[in-house]
């Protein structure tokens, strides 16, 4: 802590520092160092009280105190300067003092920047081409930026955020490399691991609220006590868990989240204390979050976590989540290793259960952005090369604009201004120039912003920390510059570096020779080229392996089908019976509903997490606990496969008859089948399952096709279902087929379950369309994404051929006319200038080539089902940057077709 | 500028920064930093001085005759610890009193006038 602080301290100081070195020299010298002085002490004083927020505070007040009074310090030397007006001369340069060269210095480039706003403004078609370009690529980079910022780099909002870890049990012996945690691991993990400050447990789970309106269902997060403590969270109201609240009987409190206590509770300070109902059981509310509490935003209200059971008994049932807080001794590693160790002692002393489960720890942040990371990093590298094209292409324009103006640079040459000086002079142009469109690029990004977050990008975490804020300016005020140096460099050496005498004589008019920075021009068009070709290649395999996502069979249809989720809470239906009757009624009132053409219910719909058990064949030789197969569980209403249209492929489907007094039945996926009873009929076997749930062993009286349960990307893996009479869960989702539009149906579904229940909570209500398409929202939005930058590129890269081409025929119309006159047909004509255009997209095209191989696997992991060296995308890109080429060059190539060789030849 | 010289009419009315540093140095001797801790803690932190206002204010006061600095024989030379002391002269009390004589004036005038809720807050 004092080792960060301390560095905190010091980088801020060594930044003023920099900022001082703007001052006029002379107050500098005079009291820089009193400056610098002042403003480390008052840095240690702000960290000591406010952390480094009290810092950030100093540096925005400090900040509004530079920018105030350097301006200041600067007008008095220039009025300063102005009223003595004695401009000296050249031979008394030495003995002017620092200061008054400064005053020069920077009285000269005010004077520059006049210039070339008058340059810009001069010519007001280039410059709209060129800002337009530039707004393009950097807002491109400011709007990407700006979500990099708010996802990666900015730090968690807790205290002490790169001390607090997940703790996942691995096995990879079943390719498990983070699960879940079992309860009596986790407090074996807590009495025993020596490496936590403290542990804390939770899960997801739901309430309802009565008695506040309409009944409501709450997203409710299970806690340790210690939960917000490890996070250095306290409640903005109230008071946070106490540890005996953990105890059951003792668990009946709760801490609202600040959204819940405003929009339920009308922000009431007094709520703290009253009591509510939760699931028809009576809770106090003793706290109240924060509303930046940013852990688990979903989370409507949090309860201590509790266990009703013997949690010895429990170390095979994975589903905690275990978040810590790391002793500031330990580094990471030290952590992770220390787990291992307690993890290899439980599996010694519970061989039987624990058998090939291990630990392993996650920092928080990592756990956060992890697995996007990776796509937005290729989205920042894609946005910087379309930044790159940008730069190109305003290259491309500054270099024909500065072959026109040879002659004025000539002139100011000729009148001493040296190579320094001119260049100088050309690089604030570009800088100049840049600051606009930077300008431009930033309200862009603004409304960039507005469009990425509407696009939704699939569950991205974060989502509502992003912005502009400071550094995203800042960044684009950089990107800016820098863009400005670069575009800027080449023509300024160009420019200055040309021959004097040779301007002035041919007077900037047209040379039939070679024309400066013809050279550079063709390079900037194949670099362009080339980039533009690894974006393409990078956004045609995104789409490629989009559209095979989006053909994948979920085997299930999705269309015309609407899914919500009910739970009866334990208070009103106590036992089995009144669950199986109230789901019984409602489904059979439902089918009665018109416009539904069937229904049906099952413990979770696909693509949205599941559950597992493990399982036995009854009759075959017994394994270990720790080595039993599991497969997807699910219990179903007898017409939920019917609804869904999973095909039955053998045996039967549910009926009515297997309620709890038939016989118990099982219905296996083919995948199932196929791995357990490969040679064998699975009719007629048995299967027993780890869940007291379900009454065993289990008849197979079915095989149904296989569902993608997790995602369109996964392939569908073992499972079974139950008959939801026999094996009965509290909560289930139900789904109506409908032959129309499925959400018609929504009140109609409502009034059924209000008429049985009025105080059911009916929610999750969601087509199973817009769930399917909610599963692959991440990369739709990266290949819409990509796809994109790749569109702006080509067409950068389109108006970039097309500039050098239109600038060629313009430098070659006396060569062109000669030509005519001698005879030349039309379509030689064309095909000279297409042939330039292609020979330099060919060269770009190789270099991209080479470059996408080199850098199509970072895609890798983003594609599905498409190899990042697919040849057909290579080929079909390829054809395409021909084809914009072509494209590109035709119309300069008829303007050169259609010369007048008198016309041409005259001006010679 | 004499002694006897009237109060610099230039320097009155003064910025808020000015006023203060003068307040401060009133009480005493400081060096830069200490000045900003006194107007913060006497302030209660509304009124903050950053570097640049300080020393923009202190080298235009030294300009102006109203303080002078004076090197601390004590201080080690080393680079950061260089401190160097402000002291408040004859003519910046006589400025500082005239100013506060003149803000005294107008509050005055404001509660004459009824636009204070109550008098007796100053």
């Amino acid at each position: 802590m004092a080792a960060r602080r301390l560095s905190w301290e010091w980088i801020s100081a060594y930044a003023y520092r920099l900022l001082l070195a703007t001052y006029p020299p002379d107050m500098r010298r005079e009291y820089g160092r009193e400056m610098a002085h002042a403003f480390k002490r008052q840095c240690g004083d702000d960290l000591m009280r406010g952390g480094v927020r009290g810092l950030w505070r100093l540096w925005r007040s400090t900040l509004r105190d530079y920018v105030v009074t350097i301006l200041a310090e600067w007008r008095d030397r220039l009025v300063q300067a102005w009223r003595g007006r004695r401009r000296p001369k050249r031979t008394d340069r030495r003995r002017l003092d620092a200061g008054q060269r400064g005053i020069e210095m920077l009285a000269s480039l005010m004077s520059d920047v006049r210039y070339a706003v008058r340059q810009l403004v001069r010519r007001p078609g280039f410059t709209v081409v060129a800002v337009a370009t530039l707004a393009i690529g950097i807002g491109a980079n400011t709007a990407i930026f700006s979500v990099v910022n708010a996802v990666v780099l900015r730090p968690l909002a807790f205290e002490d955020p790169d001390r607090i870890v997940m703790v996942w049990e691995n096995n990879l012996e079943r390719g498990y490399d983070r699960f879940t945690v079992s309860p009596a691991n986790f407090v074996d993990w807590r009495e025993r691991g020596d490496a936590f400050d403290d542990l804390a447990a939770y899960t997801g789970g739901s309430h309802t609220l009565t008695g506040h309106g309409a009944p409501t269902r709450l997203t409710v997060t299970f806690v340790s006590a210690s939960l917000f403590s490890v996070l250095g969270v306290r409640p903005f109201l109230g008071r946070g868990f106490a540890s005996d609240e953990n105890d059951p009987g003792r668990d009946g409190v709760v801490v609202l989240s600040h959204i819940v206590w405003e929009n339920r509770f009308g922000g009431d300070p007094g709520i703290i204390g009253r009591t509510i109902l939760l699931d028809g059981n009576a809770t106090e509310v003793i706290g109240v979050m924060p509303p930046d509490f940013a852990f688990r935003r979903q989370t409507e209200a949090w309860r201590p976590l509790s266990f009703d059971f013997d949690v010895s008994e429990s170390r095979g049932a994975h589903y905690l989540r275990v978040l810590g807080k790391i002793k500031e001794s330990f580094s990471v590693q030290q952590a992770e290793a220390a787990m291992g160790t307690l993890a290899g002692a439980l599996e010694q002393e519970y061989p039987n259960i624990n058998s090939g489960w291990g630990a392993v720890v996650v920092p928080l942040h990592e756990q956060i952005v992890g697995n996007v990371r990776r796509a937005l990093a290729v989205l920042f590298g894609a946005v910087t090369v379309v930044l790159l094209i940008a730069c190109a292409n305003v290259a491309n324009l500054l270099l024909s604009r500065s072959s026109s103006r040879q002659q004025e640079l000539a002139v100011r040459a000729a009148l001493g201004a040296g190579r320094r000086r001119l260049l100088r002079q050309l690089l604030t142009e570009s800088v100049t120039l840049a600051l606009v469109g930077g300008t431009a690029g930033i309200l862009l990004a603004f409304a960039g912003l507005q469009v990425l977050v509407a696009l939704n990008p699939g569950n991205l975490p974060r989502m509502e920390e992003i912005g502009v804020d400071g550094s995203v300016l800042l960044f684009a005020l950089l990107a800016a510059i820098l863009t400005g140096v670069v575009f800027g460099l080449v023509p300024a050496f160009h420019s200055s570096r040309s021959d004097l005498y040779e301007s002035l004589k041919v007077g900037g008019g047209r040379t039939s020779g070679s024309v400066p920075g013809h050279r550079a021009k063709s390079l900037l068009v194949v670099s362009e080229v080339a980039l533009a070709l690894i974006l393409v290649v990078g956004s045609g395999l995104l789409i490629q392996s989009f559209r095979r996502l989006q053909a994948v069979d979920p085997g299930f249809n999705a269309d015309n089908a609407i899914a919500m989720q009910i739970s009866p809470p334990e208070s009103r239906y106590p036992e089995t019976e009144h669950i199986s009757t109230f789901y019984r009624t409602l489904l059979e009132q439902l089918e009665t509903v018109p416009g539904i053409s069937s229904v049906g219910a099952a413990t979770g719909l696909p693509m949205r997490g599941r559950i597992r058990f493990s399982f036995s064949v009854v009759g075959r030789p017994a394994v270990p606990g720790s080595q039993q197969p599991s497969a997807d569980f699910r219990t179903v209403s007898p017409d939920y496969f019917r609804t869904m249209g999973i095909p039955l492929l053998r045996g039967r489907g549910f009926t009515s008859g297997d309620d709890a007094r038939a016989p118990s039945v099982v219905i296996i996926n083919e995948n199932l089948a196929r791995q357990h009873f490969p040679d064998e009929e699975p009719l007629g076997q048995a299967l027993n399952i780890s869940t007291s749930d379900a009454p065993c062993p289990c008849e197979i009286v079915g095989v149904v096709a296989d569902v993608r349960q997790r995602s369109l990307e996964q392939d569908a893996q073992a499972g079974y279902y139950l008959p939801a009479a026999q094996a009965v869960w509290r909560s289930m989702v139900v789904v109506a087929r409908t032959p129309s539009n499925p959400t018609a149906v929504v009140p109609a579904m409502r009034q059924v379950v209000s008429a049985i229940d009025p105080d059911l909570a009916v929610y999750d209500v969601e087509t199973l369309e817009n769930r399917l398409s909610q599963s692959i929202a991440r990369p739709r939005f990266n290949t819409v994404m990509l796809g994109v930058f790749a569109a702006v590129a080509l067409l950068l890269a389109m108006v970039g051929i097309y500039g050098v081409m239109s600038y060629a025929v313009s430098q070659r119309r006396n060569e062109l006319g000669i030509r005519v006159a001698l005879g030349a047909r039309t379509g030689e004509i064309i095909r000279l200038v297409v042939g330039r255009a292609l020979g330099l997209t060919g060269a770009g095209i190789v270099i991209g080539l080479a470059g996408a191989y080199g850098t199509t696997r970072f895609l890798a992991s983003m594609l599905f089902d498409v190899n990042p060296l697919d040849p057909a995308t290579f080929a079909v890109v390829t054809a395409v940057l021909i084809g914009v080429a072509v494209l590109a060059s035709y119309l300069p190539a008829r303007r050169a077709a259609r010369v007048d060789p008198v016309t041409a030849l005259k001006s010679e | 500028m004499t002694e006897s010289a009237a109060p610099s009419p230039a320097a009155i009315p003064m910025t808020p920064a000015v006023y203060h540093i003068l307040l401060s140095l009133s009480q005493g001797d400081r060096h830069g930093y200490g000045i900003m801790q006194e107007v913060d803690e006497r302030t209660n932190g509304r009124e903050r001085l950053g570097p640049g206002t300080l020393y923009r204010s202190i080298k235009r006061m030294r300009a102006a005759g109203l303080i002078t600095a004076i090197e601390d024989p004590e201080a080690p030379t080393g680079d950061d610890d260089r401190r160097r002391y402000y002291r408040i002269s004859d003519l910046g009390r006589r400025v500082v009193a005239e100013e506060a004589r003149r803000l005294a004036d107008l509050v005055a005038q404001a509660q004459k006038a009824k636009v204070l809720d109550e008098p007796g807050m100053v």
